[in-house]
């Protein structure tokens, strides 16, 4: 985890385009509101690994909202219980059912409906609001934060270190 | 384009789900080992192991090796105990997250096996334990039965101790009283003021009565002042008396009342006597009826998760492993999402050639249309002639519920079986037969039942271990020569609130043989209860009848100076 934040601090304090944060962190709520081992995932991953998302802001995005999920559960039951149970939903929730994709991903579950619904839709604010608030970060915050003890005790770890390392070698190859 | 994409990340996925795949086959004996475990400690409140679970992926099929359910009520047996259980699923279907299993072979059932280390669950349902009536042994030693009684704190005898506390009060109060009412003094005296003014007036006429004039109204005043006071205390005597006379009669009443609960609990149990059998086999039936329901309350719901309704019209289950609701659509491919068409179940060979099978295993009774079907039959066993079990739990419709077993043993061999009476005596039924026919319908919660126990060729003997007595001796001596009889069993009721009676032929045996015993020596206790509690009874209200005499003369004196007192005003003039 030390060694995610590290790697965080230094993507948010870096050159790093916002838009390629945020989207990590809004894929990383749709993994994280979600249950992990389900068929959307896969995809996202797959979308995460080709395209060019930030993989520490997924993985520490992922990770915040799973910590969510466990008070944000109920609430997503009774969301997805709405949905799933709403008169308009009824062809779309047949047809969904049949469909092997949606119906391995247990589309039909209420905790599911309800977080995947809550993820999808907040998925454009969150990235508004996420890139909004780097930007904000980055011309504001980020010399105080440079700055601060954590921050330089997170600089200054040997996993920083070494990852600062192979991301070197990495950048050479 | 490009600094969106990276082409390793491609690669880097299909390694994830390479080495998701790896280790999960790896893993798979394992997991589905703990599911299985995980799974079926949640269903039964008890341990459930397996010894080894392997998977294989062409056919599709799992094989579990061991596979041990403890019972909860019974922590240090199983009530399973299974050698071996082979699953062959549909794959493609396994894909829509339907579990089709073709066939379900369950091979070596054992059942009540001993086990080495307690099943127990901690936090589980606690076990299912009958409180039975307590079956009251008759009391043959007299002179021990006095001095119990004697010990006894009755409830009457304490009324009669706050009646005479009352009267104690009462007698304080009055006392009180006394020193502002007149006395046959203040009477004389006022009788000695009157007889002078009138005669001063008789003498003297109008000069006379112009100077008494203000010694009238005096004494008139004085007078009718103490009168007052006199009526006032008078009502208030009244009303102490009668108050006190009325808890008098209610403590003499409670005494009866005293009496009868002794006698309930010192003489023989009548209904026990009438209906023996019911505590002679309560371990056999109501323990095990009660069990036999604990159980089927923990696994109905199973049968019927996807009847929960949900608003607008929809139906859900709630998954075992899962948060939330499954809620149901319309499927375009009509099968449940857990299926097994068929389970064969063979039991282990020390029990004899014993075969069965359990049909539509679902949950989702309403998408197949089935009912679940039980059948389990076996000939020429080592322990019965036959066994017969026919069964059906039906949830097709929401609104019919019907489950029904019908359990039929022929000629089962008696192992010595012990049923205990109470702690000092249980009696043994060794060698001889049983057949055993049971048919327990349960429709919508409701309990239709019809049990029949014949037992033939058996040898009774008893063992008790309490002071002599004549009436359990009698019984003994009687059970010593039964060699046949049977036993009815009625459940009335619902799942949640159902009596079990228990009849049997052994009753009237019992009854005829030792109803005059009892009843003489209950007529006995009777007496003597009788006797020791007028006793008691008799001293406290001779206290309290003279106490009371004593308050009724006090009110007496308070009538007669009234009654003087109020003769002298009419003289005045």
């Amino acid at each position: 985890m030390i060694r995610q934040l590290a790697k965080l601090l230094r993507v948010l304090n870096s050159e790093t385009a916002p838009i390629n944060i945020s989207l990590a962190v809004c894929f990383g709520m749709v993994v994280g509101f979600t249950q992990i081992w389900s068929a959307h995932n896969l995809v996202i991953l797959l979308f995460v690994l080709f395209f060019r998302v930030n993989l520490s802001a997924f993985l520490v995005g992922t990770i915040v909202f799973k910590s969510l999920l466990f008070i944000l559960s109920n609430i997503f039951h009774q969301i997805g219980l709405t949905i799933l149970t709403a008169d308009f939903y009824r062809d779309i929730g047949t047809y969904l059912y049949n469909n092997t994709f949606w119906k391995f991903d247990r589309i039909n579950n209420t905790v599911m409906a309800g977080s995947l619904a809550v993820s999808v839709i907040g998925f454009l604010p969150m990235l508004f609001i996420s890139n909004f608030l780097i930007k904000k970060y980055r011309k504001h915050i980020l010399e105080y934060v440079r700055k601060t003890k954590i921050a330089k005790v997170l600089m200054s770890s040997n996993f920083y270190y070494y990852y600062k390392k192979i991301s070197r070698i990495r950048d050479a190859l | 384009m490009k600094k969106w994409i990276r082409w390793w990340g491609i690669a880097a996925f299909i390694a994830i789900i390479l080495i998701g795949i790896i280790i999960w086959y790896l893993l798979a004996d394992k997991i589905i080992a703990n599911k299985i475990e995980e799974s079926g400690e949640y269903i039964f409140g008890a341990k459930v192991e397996v010894n080894q679970a392997d998977l294989t992926l062409f056919p599709l099929s799992v094989n579990v090796n061991g596979l041990r359910v403890a019972n909860p009520n019974s922590p240090m047996k199983n009530l399973l105990d299974i050698d071996k259980v082979l699953i062959y699923a549909d794959r493609e279907k396994l894909l829509e997250r339907k579990l089709i299993i073709s066939d379900f072979i369950v091979d070596g059932i054992k059942l009540n096996t001993d086990r080495k280390t307690s099943g127990e669950i901690k936090g589980a349902d606690s076990y299912y334990q009958h409180v039975y009536d307590e079956f009251v042994l008759p009391i043959l030693d007299l002179s021990n039965l006095k001095s119990l009684i004697e010990k006894e704190e009755l409830p009457s005898l304490k009324s009669f101790n706050y009646v005479i506390e009352d009267i104690e009060r009462v007698k304080t109060e009055w006392e009180y009283s006394y020193q502002s009412l007149p006395t046959m003094d203040d009477v004389h005296q006022y009788q000695k003021r009157t007889n002078i003014i009138t005669q001063d007036i008789q003498k003297n006429k109008i000069k006379g009565l112009l100077t008494h004039g203000s010694d009238i109204k005096l004494l008139k005043d004085e007078i009718e002042r103490d009168i007052a006071n006199l009526r006032s205390n008078k009502k208030t005597m009244e009303v102490d008396i009668d108050s006190l006379q009325t808890k008098k009669s209610r403590a003499i009443s409670s005494v009866i009342s005293d009496i009868n609960n002794l006698k309930d609990k010192y003489t023989f149990d009548f209904k026990g006597i009438n209906n023996f059998s019911k505590y002679f086999f309560k371990e056999e039936f109501v323990q095990r009826i009660g069990e036999s329901f604990q159980f089927y309350d923990k696994l109905h719901p199973y049968f019927q998760v996807a009847y929960t309704e949900l608003r607008n019209g929809y139906i859900g289950n709630e998954p075992i492993l899962y948060e939330g609701i499954d809620v149901q659509f319309a499927d375009f491919d009509v099968q449940p999402s857990f299926l097994i068409e068929s389970a064969k179940l063979i039991m282990d060979p020390s029990y004899g050639d014993i075969t069965g099978e359990l049909k539509n295993i679902t949950n989702e009774q309403n998408v197949t249309g089935l009912p679940i079907i039980i059948n389990f039959n076996g000939k020429n066993l080592d322990f019965a002639e036959s066994v017969n079990i026919g069964g059906m739990i039906s949830r097709v419709k929401l609104d019919n519920k019907i489950d029904s077993i019908s359990i039929e043993i022929n000629k089962q061999k008696i192992k010595q079986t012990r049923f205990a009476i109470n702690k000092d005596w249980s009696i043994n039924i060794n060698d001889g037969l049983t057949s055993k026919n049971i048919d327990v319908k349960i429709a919508n919660g409701n309990i239709k039942s019809k049990i029949h126990f014949e037992y033939n060729d058996v040898s009774i003997n008893s063992d008790y271990r309490g002071e002599k007595n004549i009436i359990i001796s009698t019984i003994n001596s009687l059970l010593l020569g039964i060699s046949d009889f049977y036993i009815d069993v009625n459940i009335t009721g619902n799942i949640d609130d159902y009596d079990i009676s228990i009849r049997s032929d052994l009753d009237n045996r019992i009854n005829n043989s030792v109803t005059s015993l009892v009843q003489t020596e209950a007529n006995k206790v009777k007496s003597i209860i009788n006797d020791v509690v007028n006793e008691k009874k008799k001293i406290l209200v001779q206290q309290i009848e003279l106490e009371l005499e004593k308050l009724t003369f006090d009110l007496a004196n308070v009538e007669d100076i009234l009654n003087k007192i109020k003769k002298i005003i009419p003289k005045l003039p």
